[in-house]
């Protein structure tokens, strides 16, 4: 059985921990999630992008229940209505991201952790994606 | 730069029209147009047309070459412009520059669009890369459109403390202005009740506050003063317009990204404030010289907040004015008297220009049935996913 994750280069993954990939600017110092291109900070023009990994711990910034199924190209097996948030990481960067946190516990604020789960399970191994949840919890 | 002119507005009706093809949407349109401004195709230089085409080259689209090849093959220049939702707004700002060069006299801008059922998915296309925020979204976070919307409502909520009936508040009024107007889709009143009865799509949206997706095209025929002479008071002077991206530091994680970068002093959803500010410094006008708005109100929680983040009203301020009645067809600051995209559905790369169509009708005191007194000039905003923005600001 192998893991891959739901999108090549979107996360690393190794043993038990997991911290989304990004891009750092060596000329202004901004942050990207997911890797970029080319940085957009239009005062910046000597700098360079280079993979980085980013902090895996944050607060809820906002978020949603989710009650309708996304079309199909969403990887998720065992659909059921789910929360959805944005997490800022860092001043100046907010990540979206799946919630694995209870309904009734999401609150903007919340001090939330990066962790792994599995999205879908086929022949050959699994797929896994990543989730923020309540920090302490897992 | 010559002063350009609206000499006249179409379009087709919006709804679900599974039986007509889309060149056909956009002809309709186009010839109400051009017997609203008494002229002919012969009289026509240009065609710039809002094509469905997103960031990385991906969409459905409407072509205008395909439009003149089946009505006039005359020998006019034809541009296609992308930009998304905004490209509506986008191909009218084009249009208005090829007039306003002195290059043409008379040049139309179009959009047409068939959209599919429900959610708006990711379009065909695109590479399937980590580095593209629409494939990220898709595949790993089904993140719908209505997904945004909804967290963007659930911090208004922090923030400012908007209610749930004040967010219902602002579907019935968008509702309640479509009941007079014969072009839209949706013209059944509703209820505050009615509306949070209605099913949750992404907490605290519920589907009476997001809007559906709609077949649809709209036209607008621009020229120059020589066209506009002929046409009389009927003509519009086009006081302002303006295209425009968004600038870096913008808090809004914008569709299709998964990230924001947020830094001091920068405008939440700055792409269509840059257009805004562009468009009104052209005009030479103050907010309070503006009778009347259309905004792309997707959902409820863009009818509260875009009046403020464009300066209308103070932050925090817009629930008071909404419940007070001030965005009314009868209040201080008219928001969407045609009752907007919760009341036609969106119509993607066609909606600016109907927006721009509403602007026409209203300030020619021929939006019967949502007529809002008086009106001298009027303004459209627009947003298109990639962060395209475009304002229109039309005078009597």
């Amino acid at each position: 059985m192998t893991d891959i994750p739901v999108i090549e280069g979107l996360f690393a993954d190794d043993n038990d921990d997991i911290a989304l990939l990004g891009s750092h600017c060596t000329g202004c110092g901004s942050d990207y999630f997911p890797e970029a291109v080319g940085c957009s900070d239009p005062d910046c023009t000597d700098g360079e992008l280079r993979r980085c990994e980013l902090p895996t711990t944050g607060s809820l910034y906002s978020y949603s229940w989710q009650n309708y199924q996304p079309p199909p190209l969403f990887a998720l097996e065992q659909w059921k209505p789910y929360a959805i948030g944005t997490v800022e990481l860092q001043p100046g960067l907010r990540v979206l991201a799946r919630l694995d946190i209870p309904r009734e516990e999401l609150r903007i604020g919340l001090p939330v952790e990066l962790g792994r789960d599995v999205m879908a399970k086929g022949g050959d191994g699994t797929i896994s994606g990543y989730v923020f949840r309540q920090e302490g919890t897992s | 730069m010559r002063q350009v002119y609206v000499l006249g507005a179409g379009a087709h009706s919006w709804g679900k029209f599974p039986e007509i093809d889309q060149v056909s949407l956009a002809r309709t349109a186009i010839a109400e147009a051009l017997n609203d401004a008494d002229l002919t195709w012969r009289d026509v230089e240009g065609l710039v047309a809002a094509s469905s085409r997103f960031e990385g080259g991906m969409g459905w689209g409407l072509h205008g070459n395909e439009i003149l090849q089946n009505t006039s093959e005359a020998g006019i220049a034809c541009i296609n412009v992308g930009g998304a939702c905004a490209a509506g707004g986008i191909a009218f700002t084009t249009a208005h520059a090829l007039v306003a060069s002195g290059q043409y006299d008379c040049v139309i801008a179009a959009g047409a669009e068939r959209m599919p059922k429900g959610f708006i998915a990711r379009p065909p296309g695109g590479m399937d890369a980590v580095n593209d925020g629409d494939y990220v979204r898709w595949k790993a976070l089904g993140a719908t459109n209505p997904a945004y919307w909804a967290m963007e409502a659930r911090r208004r909520q922090h923030d400012h403390g908007t209610s749930a009936e004040t967010f219902a508040k602002a579907s019935v009024l968008m509702h309640a202005n479509a009941v007079g107007n014969k072009r839209a889709r949706y013209r059944k009143p509703c209820t505050v009740e009615e509306v949070l009865a209605s099913p949750e799509v992404a907490d605290p949206l519920h589907l009476l506050e997001i809007c559906a997706v709609s077949d649809g095209a709209a036209a607008v025929v621009l020229g120059s003063e020589h066209f506009a002479r002929r046409l009389g008071e009927r003509a519009l002077r086009v006081a302002g317009c303006a295209a425009a991206t968004g600038s870096f530091g913008d808090p809004a994680v914008r569709i299709p990204a998964v990230s924001a970068n947020p830094r001091a002093g920068v405008s939440h959803t700055s792409e269509v404030v840059n257009s805004v500010d562009r468009a009104m410094r052209m005009a030479g006008i103050e907010h309070k010289d503006i009778d009347l708005l259309e905004i792309a109100d997707n959902s409820v929680w863009q009818v509260l907040h875009w009046p403020e983040m464009l300066g209308f009203v103070e932050a925090g301020e817009a629930d008071h004015m909404l419940v007070c009645g001030e965005f009314g067809i009868d209040g201080a600051l008219p928001i969407n008297p045609s009752g907007g995209f919760l009341s036609f559905g969106e119509a993607t790369t066609a909606q600016a220009l109907l927006q721009i169509c509403e602007l026409a009708w209203q300030l020619r005191g021929e939006a019967e049935g949502h007529q809002v007194e008086n009106a001298q000039i009027a303004m459209s905003a627009v947003l298109g996913l990639g962060a395209n923005g475009a304002s229109v600001i039309l005078q009597k």
